[in-house]
Parts: structure tokens; C-alpha cells; sequence
């Protein structure tokens, strides 16, 4: 109950016990009235005071770490004016910030120039989480009338997605750059993979002449191997709510989020150029960079990413090409709304981009949830046959495609699939 | 700390129900023991809106106790007692949020100073009933326009200040 009600409250009850007692000339009425009027003086006579100065940090162990992971934050709060009798200071949690574990408040006098501390751990799921004050609530002398307030610096913590490690996955785009990298260029040069030969040219190294060629035909012949090159690739991350299915308070939307941050990893480790792209709430483009600090904007974007619902955004047919370079490789990571996405793609590859799609299927974990019965057999045969035809769609335009039960993990069903030996026995 | 505002509460609303029924008052007894209830229900639940209800109810049950002729003493304890468990019963709520270690000393500091500011009432309830005082008709209307007036000015100053500071500090 707030001061001015209280004083409401007790006055409107000291009068009226008087007003009573006046009329009907009744002191005992009057000595009634002296518990609460006594209380309603102490309100008046002690107001919480007004002018305060507080200086408030609040600290992260770490302001960015894995999903689940634990971060201790430390608040200090420090009284730079008058002396407070009574301060209450709690923190403003941001929402689904989940559990926490220890005190997240504290309440106590503060004289002037001393300070309060409390600390707590939390372990949030992705996200990002604003911060944006403390609930200081201040007492007066008698403790009865409490002033709130909310004071405080602003803090972001991040929490990014978990990222899974693949051993190899094996990508051909028709351009790469012209630095040493681990992308097979479809270019004769330096490398591993034998590529061809070509006829003797002043200044080949002689190790690399093919005796036998040149005891077949008479002239000098070189061996020519496969170069390996860096490539440019794009992460797309569908984030249109109409494309991810939910099951049980369960989303493919966190799954693709994990995928596309595991796969931009791992392509940023093996020295590729990076960048990518969300899309749904509204373009969310990190432009194409390299190494570790690319590894983290991508991770911070991801982590700040949510499903949108725009109507401009609802096909796929809006996706500004012109932002990924040309011929490069395209990483799709989206469950497919439909026929129009696969349109899309098969536009994206015909324009010479190379495609890897990963689907996260949320179907396999929706079936292990739901009952036997006729109805649910036939519907999962419908969607069974239609997500063939798509996915056969895709293939035939040659797409490269993964599609990933969300219950198994991503990374042994990617290393499989796209490493080597994987494409050798599809 | 709310085992004693129930504690105070229920010890509030039984004398005055305890008393209604020495008094030979069914009416003003049921009225004490459904406020006992009421009160356990406030206090046990932190319903502060209601818990305003239930102080004017209480106070009112009181002053019809005292014109019902019911020992003025104990009534006088028993609203002393039940305006302490509600003060303290609202600072339960408005520290709910904080820690259990912080919050003890604090509550129990409270608590004394609350049972202070009850004793000190309970003493001159007790003084002035022992002092008689002749109020004829304009002496009385004098003293509730005067009371009127009062409040009144004590609102308008608190008010006032309120301003005065939020101007202050634009």
C-alpha cells in the first residue's frame, strides 16, 4: 500500500471516529481514534526522503557465454547523498531468463557513502537479455511509507547457441577466392587431389613431370593436382514463424538456430569467408568476414534472433540476392514452408550458386509423442510423401540436402553426409 | 514474522468478538469472529487492498461495540492490536521480495517500533478517558470542522512538498 493511501486510509478513519464521537458526545470515542491517529501522525511527520543518489554497477562473470552455461552477476549499489534508513534494492529480471540461483535483491540501511552488494547465478536459455534497472524501493525512518523507484544502468547478456563441432563437411562452390584454403577449386595447381596434365612449360618443377606419359608420347608432360582454396559461403537462417512447426512446447526454430551457428562455425574454422542472413522479422544481415572475430557477431546475431511474422517476409521470394557473392555457396538452414521455397532455391542454384540445405524435421519427436491410431498413420504418410516430393524436388536441382531429426544430433548425421566417403555412397 | 501479525491480528479481532459476546451483542461478537476470519484470510494471503477494507470495518465494529456499552479497554487494545498487524502484515508484502536474511532484522525492528507507537495510543486512550472535558454545540462543531481542516491541510502540505520536489527536480 502506497503512503498517500495509507494516509487516506488512517485519516479518513481518525476523522470520521471523531466526527462520531463529537456528535454523539462520547469521549470514548475519541480515545478509540488515538491508535490510528498516532500512526497517521508518524506517516505525516516521516516522509522516505526524496533526494537520493545512488550509484548502481552490475557485473557479468561473462555477458556472453553458451546456452546453458552459468554467469554470476555481482550488483553494487552505493549511496553517494544522504544517509537512507531503509533501502530495498531488486533486480528487474528480463523475461525468460529462467532460474535463479542465490539473491537477487537485497534491503538494509545505507548510510551515506557505503554500499550494498548481492550476487546470483544464472544459466539462461539462448537469448538476448536486457537489463534495465533495479526496483530500489526506500523507507522512512519509522519504516512505514516505502517510495519506489527503478534505477540503474542498462547490461546485455548474451546467451548464444551451442555449437556442435562437424569433422569434415565437403563443399564445391563454382567460385573461390584466390587464397590457400581447404575448398577444392576446380582448378589445376597446388594440392592433393590429382586433377590432370598438361604439357611441360619453362620454370615446372621437375618433380612433378609424368615419366610414363613422357616415355608414351616423347614430350614432357607435368602432373597437375587440385587447388584448395578459401570460398565465400552465406548461412541463411529461415526465422519466418510460418515456416517452423511446433510439437509440444517444442520448435524447430532453436534446432536451425543451433545448425546455422554450428555450420558458420565450422566453415569460419576451416578459413572461409562468412556472412549471413536471417530472415523473417526483417533482414538481419552480418556482412561476410573471417576468423574468430566474425565467429563472434555471427554467434551474437544468432543469439539475439527470433522467429518474426512479417507479411512482406512470407515467401522466400524476397531474399536479396544481390547481398551474397555471386557463384558462391549458399548454406539454407529452414524446415521448407512449402513448393514456393523450392522455387526459390531452384532459382538461387540456376543463377550458379552451389546449395546445401539443412532441414531441421521435428516429425520423428512429434510421432514418438503421439497415440497409434488410424487417423495419425494417414497423416503421417501425407506428410511423409509430400516432404519426399520436396526434398526430391530440391535433389534433382542438385542441391545438397540434409534433413536432420531433430531428436538425433546434427552432427553426426552432417559429418556423414557431407564428408567424402558420405557423397561417394549416396 | 507473519506468525506474529497473525498472532496480532487474531488476539485484536478476538477481544473485540470475546467482548461483543460478554456484552450480551451476538451481532457485534459474529461480527469480531468473521473478522478474525477475515483477517487470518488477508494476512495468510498478503490481500492488502482488502486488508484496508477490513481496518475501517474493524474500527467501525469497534466504535458500535463502544456505543453498544461493551468495556471500552479491551476494545481500545483490541483495534491497537489489530492496526499493528496490518502495518506489519503490509511490510511482509512490501518486502516479500527480498531475502529472508535481510528482511528479519528489518521486520523485527518494525515490529517494535509499531508496538512502541501501539502503547504509547494504548496510554493516552487510557489518560483521556479519564479526563472530562464539557463540549457544548459550537465547541463540538468547532473541534470536527477544525479536525476536517486538519486533514485537509495535512494532504494539501503532503501534496505540496510532493510538487514542490518533482518541479525541483524537472
Amino acid at each position: 500500500m502506497t503512503r498517500r493511501g495509507k494516509l487516506a486510509l488512517l485519516g479518513g478513519i481518525a476523522v470520521a471516529l471523531l466526527v462520531a464521537g463529537l456528535l454523539a458526545r462520547d469521549g470514548r470515542l475519541l480515545a478509540l481514534s488515538f491508535p490510528v491517529v498516532l500512526l497517521f501522525g508518524a506517516l505525516l511527520l516521516f516522509p522516505a526522503p526524496r533526494e537520493v543518489d545512488l550509484e548502481i554497477s552490475r557485473a557479468f562473470s561473462s555477458s556472453r557465454l553458451e546456452e546453458g552455461e552459468e554467469t554470476r552477476v555481482t550488483v553494487t549499489v552505493e549511496n553517494r547523498g544522504e544517509a537512507i534508513p531503509l533501502l530495498g534494492a531488486v533486480e528487474r529480471m528480463p523475461g525468460g531468463v529462467g532460474e535463479t540461483n542465490g539473491e537477487a535483491g537485497t534491503l538494509g540501511a545505507l548510510p551515506r557513502g557505503a554500499r550494498r552488494e548481492f550476487s546470483y547465478t544464472l544459466s539462461p536459455p539462448r537469448g538476448a537479455y536486457r537489463f534495465t534497472g533495479l526496483e530500489i524501493t526506500i523507507w522512512d525512518r519509522m519504516g512505514l511509507s516505502p517510495r519506489r523507484s527503478v534505477v540503474g544502468t542498462e547490461d546485455e547478456l548474451l546467451a548464444r547457441p551451442r555449437v556442435e563441432p562437424f569433422e569434415e563437411i565437403v563443399i564445391r562452390p563454382r567460385r573461390t577466392r584466390g587464397y590457400a584454403g581447404m575448398v577444392r577449386a576446380n582448378r589445376g595447381g597446388s594440392g592433393l587431389d590429382f586433377y590432370g596434365c598438361r604439357a611441360y612449360v619453362s620454370g615446372d618443377e621437375v618433380r612433378r613431370i609424368n615419366w610414363r606419359a613422357y616415355g608414351r608420347r616423347g614430350e614432357l608432360v607435368v602432373n597437375e593436382y587440385e587447388r584448395e582454396q578459401i570460398a565465400d559461403v552465406t548461412v541463411v537462417l529461415d526465422a519466418r514463424l510460418r515456416a517452423h512447426t511446433q510439437a509440444g512446447g517444442e520448435s524447430t526454430f532453436p534446432h536451425a538456430v543451433r545448425a546455422a551457428a554450428s555450420l558458420a562455425s565450422h566453415f569460419l574454422s576451416r578459413g572461409n569467408g562468412v556472412g549471413l542472413l536471417i530472415y523473417g522479422d526483417f533482414i538481419n544481415w552480418t556482412l561476410p568476414g573471417y576468423g574468430r572475430i566474425q565467429r563472434e557477431r555471427i554467434l551474437d546475431a544468432l543469439a539475439r534472433a527470433h522467429p518474426g511474422d512479417k507479411a512482406v517476409f512470407e515467401d522466400l521470394y524476397f531474399i536479396p540476392t544481390r547481398l551474397f557473392q555471386p557463384q558462391s555457396q549458399l548454406v539454407f538452414v529452414t524446415p521448407l514452408a512449402g513448393e514456393e521455397d523450392v522455387e526459390v532455391i531452384g532459382v538461387l542454384r540456376s543463377r550458379g550458386y552451389q546449395v546445401l540445405l539443412v532441414r531441421p524435421d521435428l516429425l520423428p519427436y512429434e510421432l514418438g509423442r503421439a497415440s497409434r491410431d488410424p487417423s495419425h498413420d494417414l497423416a503421417r504418410r501425407i506428410l511423409g510423401v509430400r516432404q519426399g516430393l520436396l526434398l526430391s524436388t530440391l535433389s534433382r536441382l542438385g542441391v545438397d540436402i540434409v534433413n536432420w531429426d531433430v531428436t538425433q544430433p546434427l552432427a553426426g548425421r552432417v559429418s556423414w553426409l557431407l564428408s567424402r566417403r558420405g557423397r561417394r555412397h549416396r | 514474522m507473519r506468525g506474529w501479525a497473525l498472532a496480532l491480528v487474531a488476539i485484536g479481532s478476538a477481544l473485540l468478538a470475546g467482548f461483543g459476546f460478554v456484552a450480551g451483542s451476538v451481532v457485534l461478537g459474529a461480527l469480531g469472529a468473521a473478522l478474525l476470519v477475515g483477517w487470518f484470510g488477508v494476512v495468510w494471503f498478503a490481500v492488502s487492498d482488502l486488508g484496508a477494507l477490513l481496518l475501517a470495518v474493524t474500527v467501525g465494529a469497534a466504535a458500535a461495540a463502544v456505543l453498544a456499552d461493551v468495556a471500552v479497554l479491551p476494545v481500545i487494545a483490541g483495534v491497537t492490536l489489530v492496526v499493528i498487524g496490518w502495518e506489519l502484515a503490509n511490510a511482509l508484502a512490501t518486502t516479500a521480495a527480498y531475502p529472508a536474511s535481510d528482511r528479519r532484522p528489518v521486520l523485527r525492528r518494525h515490529l517494535l517500533r509499531l508496538i512502541e507507537v501501539g502503547a504509547a495510543a494504548f496510554v493516552l486512550s487510557v489518560v483521556s478517558l479519564g479526563l472530562h472535558v464539557r463540549v457544548g454545540f459550537r465547541l463540538g462543531l468547532s473541534l470536527a470542522l477544525a479536525s476536517l481542516l486538519l486533514l485537509g491541510l495535512a494532504f494539501r502540505l503532503a501534496g505540496f512538498r510532493r510538487r514542490g520536489k518533482e518541479k525541483a527536480e524537472q
